[in-house]
């Protein structure tokens, strides 16, 4: 399950239209989690299912030389320090851990959020660390489950 | 709510359940498993918890299956008992 399928039609269809399109798929449910079905854990592992199918079909060297396991390490980690950080920096701004309607993110309405409240722009903070967090866990453990086939 | 159509699925889920715990070669009892995972979607997606439905449709019928193979491979594919 670690070397590259040879077929050409499943080649084009996986690189062309599943990948892409799944990975699309996945960023449309994280950003629309706090309006809709969905959210950071659903996209994290709608992701990371696109990225164990290009590991899949592709080969294992071609997916890892492109994405390898130590970033997946780094995004684990980074999703995990980014909901650490929603939940500790209230703390400074007199409120409760985990209260991120505090977060002092007035800026980001601007860019990113239709809904005018302060929960929804803190909720999407949370929401990004989590699908970090999923994407990197999910990757890492198919990375090393397949981890003997690297010496061959 | 259909509730012929959601009694067909539960009808439905019972099949892949056995056959998962009774046949010998584990790779045919994770397929097993992964039919199962993605009936228990579709029925999660009538219910309305379509929350939960994208988590079992990506998780159960995607990744776990997979891994499952993945961790095949580490050990016999045939089971014993």
């Amino acid at each position: 399950m670690t070397e590259p399928h040879d077929s050409l039609i499943l080649h084009f269809i996986v690189r062309a239209f599943m990948v892409p399109f799944i990975i699309v798929f996945g960023i449309y449910v994280l950003v629309h989690g706090e309006a809709s079905p969905g959210g950071g854990f659903q996209a994290g592992a709608i992701v990371a299912a696109a990225f164990v199918l290009a590991r899949l079909t592709l080969g294992r060297e071609h997916a890892v030389n492109r994405f390898p396991t130590r970033v997946l390490i780094w995004t684990a980690s980074l999703g995990m320090a980014v909901y650490l950080l929603a939940g500790v920096v209230p703390l400074f701004f007199g409120a409760n851990f985990l209260d991120y309607s505090q977060l002092p993110v007035g800026w980001f309405n601007n860019i990113a959020t239709h809904d005018e409240t302060l929960r929804a722009r803190g909720i999407f903070i949370v929401e990004f660390g989590v699908f970090l967090a999923v994407l990197g866990t999910l990757g890492i453990l198919y990375d090393y489950l397949t981890e003997r086939y690297l010496d061959d | 709510m259909i509730w012929q159509l959601e009694l067909a699925l539960f009808a439905m889920l019972v099949v892949p359940a056995i056959v998962a715990l009774q046949v010998r070669d584990l790779i045919a009892s994770v397929a097993a498993l992964t039919i199962y995972s993605l009936i228990v979607a579709a029925l999660l997606a009538m219910m309305g918890a379509v929350d939960v439905a994208l988590t079992e449709a990506a998780l159960g019928a995607g990744i776990t299956g997979v891994l499952f193979i993945g961790a095949l491979s580490l050990t016999r594919r045939r089971s014993v008992d």
